[in-house]
């Protein structure tokens, strides 16, 4: 009954807030499974915080979760229009379809994959049991205690609650809440593709993230970053559908699911002020359609951030990476030297990579510059550009050996940004479907109420 | 050029997509053979303190020692991770008991050496002495 309370707090909360995106079908579907998940967990902070680990709080979050989210879901006025239809039709001999048959291969391979190295390694990589399991096994006893104490909890909370569901801290817990997130990531990133430039491009998108090696890997050894990248992609695909439809509502969950992504991991904070930077720096709008774009976006991150920024302040004030931090490190030449050196290695790291960062380096660098400026692949790429040049600040800046630390974290940040960054690619490559709304169409914004200006238009040249 | 042409795209996603596969498929088939998966599994590191869990208490702060250094602050790594690897190892096996490193006046002290022959040594050097010792004298529990 408690696990079926729990389950119904998942699906109604999740569904009630993704009915704010929007958007239908798969894409709909993974939102509301990132958001159920991240709103589960975020109430059993509060409710830990507020109110203690007694299992009756615990009862009444879920209870309260299932009534509010029902209650939004009844009360919403129908139907959410959605952002546009899923790109122009095309004929069947103009999509291949392979690349669909493609992805159902690789995605039970991956599954094959997952389970695997799961029963090989039952607690995760070293990350995952030293950090985020250790942690939900500090929660689920009811007691709090922070290994790493300045990590969020939304992944530990996940697993946490789990655990007392179970009766048991079986491994198959942090498993399967790792292989929700990611697979909600693929199917979150086919599914923004294909809406915004049809289903070739979404099967695309979602085959080259199932074919990254470490994407599964990473998955299977039970590590945020996973969840993280889902989240932060949630963000940007919802961003992207309001600056190509000109539903600036969308804004609102853009907001909220990069909110949780600072709840999953430090850098979620970092990426969310990336995205809000970017969505005011790019011309997509007015100046002040994006004043009030980014005013959306704020308000959809507001509550989580609040509890973020009350976690930092009352709880985990201690950082091992700016506790120590000296600023002579940033002007120690020798230090980013050797940091710009360690990167193009890792751009060739095969192992984890494949051939996928060359291949997007090359997309960047030979096609990128020939093709119409998007502002929604721009305001992502801008984001992930800004995010990947912040960090590299953090890596000369920390007290940690810069190469060991470097080598050690680089390629989880690349795995948070990945999904996000393959669906910029996409709808930089892609064509815009005519006939859709969009900035560049004009019709978009005309439909939101705006006038599109003159430098939206000159952005799709 | 407004985009590239999504049959040109499927070709170059299709080859990068057939290497990353082959490599996914590398490890498991070949760095890692899946048909060894379960005759050569390394045995959970909560393996080794199932015993020593049954005697410590369900909650609260025990002491730890070793005679591997465990890295402890940021920026002052040790050399070997060994040491780490094993605290966090019984940390990860034994919460919510909190182990504290270096502390010896807690009630009982865990000791949790890499060999067996250096226990005694350890015990000696925090002023303590050896109660029970559990896998072959890597793990044990120490008392004034």
């Amino acid at each position: 009954m408690i696990a079926i309370l729990a389950a119904a707090a998942v699906a109604i909360s999740g569904g009630a807030l993704s009915s704010f995106a929007p958007v239908r079908g798969a894409f709909r579907a993974a939102l509301a499974l990132l958001f159920g998940l991240g709103i589960w967990s975020v109430a059993y902070a509060v409710a830990l915080f507020a109110f203690g680990a007694d299992p009756r709080v615990r009862l009444a979050k879920d209870a309260l979760l299932v009534v509010a989210g029902t209650v939004v879901l009844v009360r919403r006025p129908g139907r959410a229009p959605l952002a546009g239809d899923p790109g122009a039709p095309r004929s069947s001999s103009e999509v291949p379809r392979w690349p669909a048959y493609a992805v159902a291969a690789a995605a039970v391979l991956a599954t094959a994959f997952f389970v695997e190295h799961t029963l090989r390694h039952p607690d995760g990589g070293w990350d995952a049991w030293a950090i985020w399991n250790l942690r939900a096994r500090f929660l689920a006893p009811e007691i709090l205690f922070w290994a790493h104490q300045d990590y969020p909890l939304l992944v530990p909370g996940a697993v946490a609650q789990a655990f007392l569901l179970a009766r048991s801290e079986s491994p198959w817990v942090p498993a399967a809440v790792s292989y929700a997130f990611a697979a909600a990531a693929v199917a979150l990133l086919g599914a923004a593709a294909r809406e915004m430039r049809g289903a070739g491009w979404g099967a695309l998108a979602a085959l080259a993230l199932l074919s990254t090696p470490c994407f599964v890997g990473f998955a299977s050894n039970q590590q945020a970053d996973v969840a993280l990248g889902a989240l932060l992609l949630a963000a940007c695909a919802l961003t992207a559908i309001a600056l190509e439809s000109g539903q600036a509502r969308a804004l609102l969950p853009a907001g909220f699911a990069a909110s949780l992504g600072a709840w999953t991991k430090n850098e979620g904070a970092l990426y969310l002020t990336c995205l809000a930077a970017a969505l005011l720096a790019t011309r997509w709008g007015p100046p002040r359609q994006r004043v009030r774009g980014l005013l959306r976006f704020g308000l959809g991150a507001l509550p989580v951030l609040a509890l973020v920024a009350w976690f930092k302040l009352r709880v985990a004030h201690e950082s091992d990476l700016f506790g120590h931090a000296s600023a002579s490190r940033i002007l120690d030449a020798s230090r980013w030297g050797e940091l710009l050196a360690a990167i193009p290695r890792r751009i060739v790291y095969f192992q984890d990579w494949g051939l996928w960062l060359v291949g997007e380096i090359a997309v960047l660098a030979i096609l990128l510059p020939r093709l119409p400026r998007r502002p929604a692949a721009r305001a992502m790429g801008m984001a992930i550009a800004l995010a990947l040049a912040v960090t590299m600040a953090v890596y000369v800046l920390q007290p940690h050996p810069l190469l060991w630390f470097f080598r050690a974290s680089i390629d989880r940040v690349l795995i948070q940004l990945w999904p996000s960054a393959l669906l910029a690619t996409v709808l930089a490559l892609a064509p815009q479907p005519g006939g859709r709304g969009s900035p560049s169409s004009g019709a978009g914004l005309d439909a939101a109420g705006a006038s599109p200006s003159p430098q939206t238009r000159a952005n799709d040249r | 050029m407004t985009g590239v042409p999504l049959r040109t795209a499927a070709r170059a996603v299709a080859l990068l997509a057939a290497v990353g596969v082959a490599r996914e498929a590398y490890f498991h088939l070949v760095s890692e053979p899946v048909w060894h998966l379960f005759d050569r599994r390394e045995p959970r590191a909560e393996e080794r303190y199932l015993a020593v869990r049954a005697v410590l208490p369900a909650a609260g702060r025990v002491g730890y020692v070793s005679d591997e250094p465990a890295s402890a602050r940021p920026g002052a790594l040790e050399s070997d991770e060994w040491g780490t690897w094993l605290y966090q190892s019984a940390q990860y096996a034994l919460a919510p008991i909190v182990l504290v490193i270096g502390e010896a006046r807690t009630d009982v002290v865990l000791a949790n050496v890499k060999e067996p022959d250096r226990l005694e040594v350890v015990a000696r050097a925090h002023g303590l002495r050896v109660e029970r010792r559990f896998e072959g004298g890597r793990v044990a529990l120490l008392r004034r």
